[in-house]
């Protein structure tokens, strides 16, 4: 039974001149598909990334059904169920890629009412530290000036930076970590879960999933959103997958070709095990495994070079290659299950024939 | 030990009819004796040959081999029989170019289901006493046609087979190198092995114990002929 690889690797190792343009198909087959994903997977992350920065496709917010509600909204004293979050995780599952818990209160400042927003201390780009930090949307700064400090309800604040501009009403909102801004509201909870949703997830069909799972909470689309996500998807995920079943298929041609040549010119050798006692079960493993191996070393390479071009090319890719291995993983066992197909055919008519008739003409 | 048995093999052929390579051969050969098959071209010496050696199923009669009756058996207990045995040598060697001779030699050990050291060793042992030890990490293409040859008689000998068989074995080789290797078969017969070898070279068929003559495949004396060396 152990015959049957051994044989194929030393065929392999021995010979590896005839199986190395073969091989060198695989591998370059094996290398456009994995830096294509790389590259495919590093833009749909910067995209999402861009998505996010943006705003939600959904917002959780408490219910407000009359007037007075609805004030103690926006004062920041009504807060969402304790149970909404697992219910929106539960109703979502696998399309919901981030959740982002906000408290949202309004104070009076330079003038005007803002929204003072409590929010995870890593959820901005510049870090919040403790809870006099805060960070401004760049029209609150701009309303600001040049003063040199902020205060809220008479304490003195840190400004740790001025956030970029959405054209929203995040432009006037004043930043600052989630618990000071539950301190200062007098809330336990939040009034805001933001969620965004995987790629290519339509953010219409999840606010109505969220809808039926009866959240206690209303649910806002924002069609910005919706659409960031649609054209994400369209110029990234659409036809990888008809591409790479292509570049399967000529990798199983050529491998069925490799195959086919190379039981061609050992039709002796073939033959001769099988005078030898080799079982057929031994004929086959041999053809089968050389196949296989064949395509993983191919592949292996390929995967390898092709995962090193896209980082060599991609900044974004080469800041995500340690997550590259499942990848080349994946990529180097559909090569061996090709391989594998591949080889069938032949080795099934090569045990199908006369030994002897091969021996005599041999 | 061998027993033919009115063994037919008929091949259709190919512009229409049948062509008789087998007409109702029966032979006996005894354990320890080394017999040479002769007859023209296209007389049914390899057919008879490989049939002998579980290989070519035959259109009619009988090959027993011990006490096992060889067609009774399927595929894969054919296959399991030739493991342990039968050696065949080739007139080509048909030795795997890519393994050594040590290798070469071990095969048939290893797919008779030894070990990778059982099978290294026996192999070994057998190189050892057909004086090939020095060659043993070489590969078939470095060695002359008569290393070859020996290299094929030993990948036959090492699962202790219960006959050699040998088609054409000097069919490749210089007339001294043929010497050689029919004296190494004779050594071989003098230790108890038995052998058939097929040849169309009269001089080194007189070498064996006995001739059978094949004549448009059938026996050219009377069946069953029985001699001994
Ligand atoms: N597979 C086959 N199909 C058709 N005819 C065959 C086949 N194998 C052998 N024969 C025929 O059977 C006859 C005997 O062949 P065989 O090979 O046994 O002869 P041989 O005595 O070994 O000849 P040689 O000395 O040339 O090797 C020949 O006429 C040959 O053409
Ligand atoms: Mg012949």
């Amino acid at each position: 039974m152990t015959t049957a690889p051994w044989l194929a690797v030393r065929e392999l190792v021995v010979r590896r001149g005839r199986a190395a343009l073969a091989c060198a198909v695989i591998a370059a087959i094996a290398a456009t598909v994995t830096a294509t994903e790389l590259v495919a997977r590093a833009r749909e992350e910067a995209v999402a990334a861009q998505i996010d920065a943006m705003g939600p496709a959904l917002t959780v917010v408490p219910r407000g059904t009359s007037t007075g509600e609805l004030a103690r909204y926006e004062l920041g004293e009504a807060a969402l169920p304790a149970s909404a979050e697992a219910a929106v995780r539960a109703a979502l599952g696998r399309d919901l890629r981030a959740i982002e818990r906000r408290l949202v209160v309004h104070r009076e400042l330079a003038g005007t009412r803002v929204p003072v927003v409590g929010v995870a201390a890593d959820a901005l780009p510049m870090p919040l530290h403790g809870p006099d930090s805060v960070a401004l949307g760049s029209e609150l700064a701009r309303r600001l000036g040049n003063e040199a400090g902020v205060a809220l309800d008479g304490r003195e604040l840190r400004v740790e930076g001025v956030l970029p501009s959405t054209g929203g009403v995040e432009d006037l909102g004043l930043f600052l970590p989630l618990a000071a801004a539950q301190a200062l509201a007098g809330v336990e909870g939040v009034n805001e879960l933001r969620l965004s949703l995987r790629a290519g997830v339509s953010s219409r069909g999840a606010e109505a999933r969220l809808t039926r799972a009866s959240l206690g909470a209303a649910v806002i689309r924002s069609d910005r959103g919706d659409v960031a996500d649609r054209e994400a998807q369209e110029s990234l995920s659409r036809h990888r997958g008809s591409a790479y079943a292509v570049m399967a298929a000529v990798a199983a041609l050529c491998l069925v070709i490799a195959a086919h040549l190379d039981a061609a010119e050992r039709r002796v050798e073939l033959a001769t095990l099988v005078a030898l006692g080799a079982s057929r079960r031994t004929v086959l493993g041999a053809l089968l495994f050389r196949s296989a191996l064949l395509a993983a070393a191919g592949s292996a390479l390929g995967a390898a070079g092709g995962a090193a071009l896209a980082a060599a090319q991609d900044p974004a890719v080469a800041a995500a290659l340690a997550r590259a291995w499942s990848l080349c993983v994946a990529t180097v066992g559909a090569a061996v299950a090709v391989g594998v197909a591949a080889a069938i055919p032949t080795a099934l008519a090569t045990i199908a024939r006369d030994p002897v008739r091969e021996l005599q003409e041999g | 030990m061998i027993r033919v048995d009115n063994l037919t093999k008929t091949f259709a052929a190919p512009g229409g009819g049948e062509v008789h390579a087998l007409a109702g051969v029966s032979l006996w050969i005894d354990r320890g004796e080394f017999v040479a098959v002769v007859g023209r071209s296209g007389s049914g010496k390899s057919t008879l040959l490989f049939a002998m050696g579980g290989l070519a199923t035959p259109t009619a009669g009988h090959v027993q081999l011990g006490e096992t009756r060889v067609y009774d058996l399927d595929r894969e207990a054919r296959a399991a029989l030739r493991r342990t045995e039968v050696g065949f040598v080739f007139q080509t060697f048909n030795l795997v170019p890519y393994l050594t001779c040590l290798e070469n030699v071990a095969l048939p050990a290893l797919l008779a289901g030894s070990s990778r050291g059982e099978a290294t060793d026996a192999a070994a042992r057998v190189l050892e006493r057909l004086g090939m030890s020095a060659r043993s990490r070489h590969r078939p293409a470095q060695l002359s046609v008569g290393e070859r040859q020996r290299v094929g008689i030993g990948r036959a000998l090492v699962n202790g087979p219960r006959v050699l068989l040998a088609d054409e074995p000097t069919g490749n080789l210089d007339p001294a190198t043929a010497d050689q290797v029919v004296d190494l078969l004779r050594e071989l017969n003098g230790e108890g092995q038995t052998i058939v070898m097929v040849t169309h070279d009269l001089r080194l068929a007189a070498r064996a114990g006995r001739i059978v003559r094949l004549r448009s495949g059938a026996l050219d004396t009377d069946p069953p002929e029985r001699v001994t060396a």
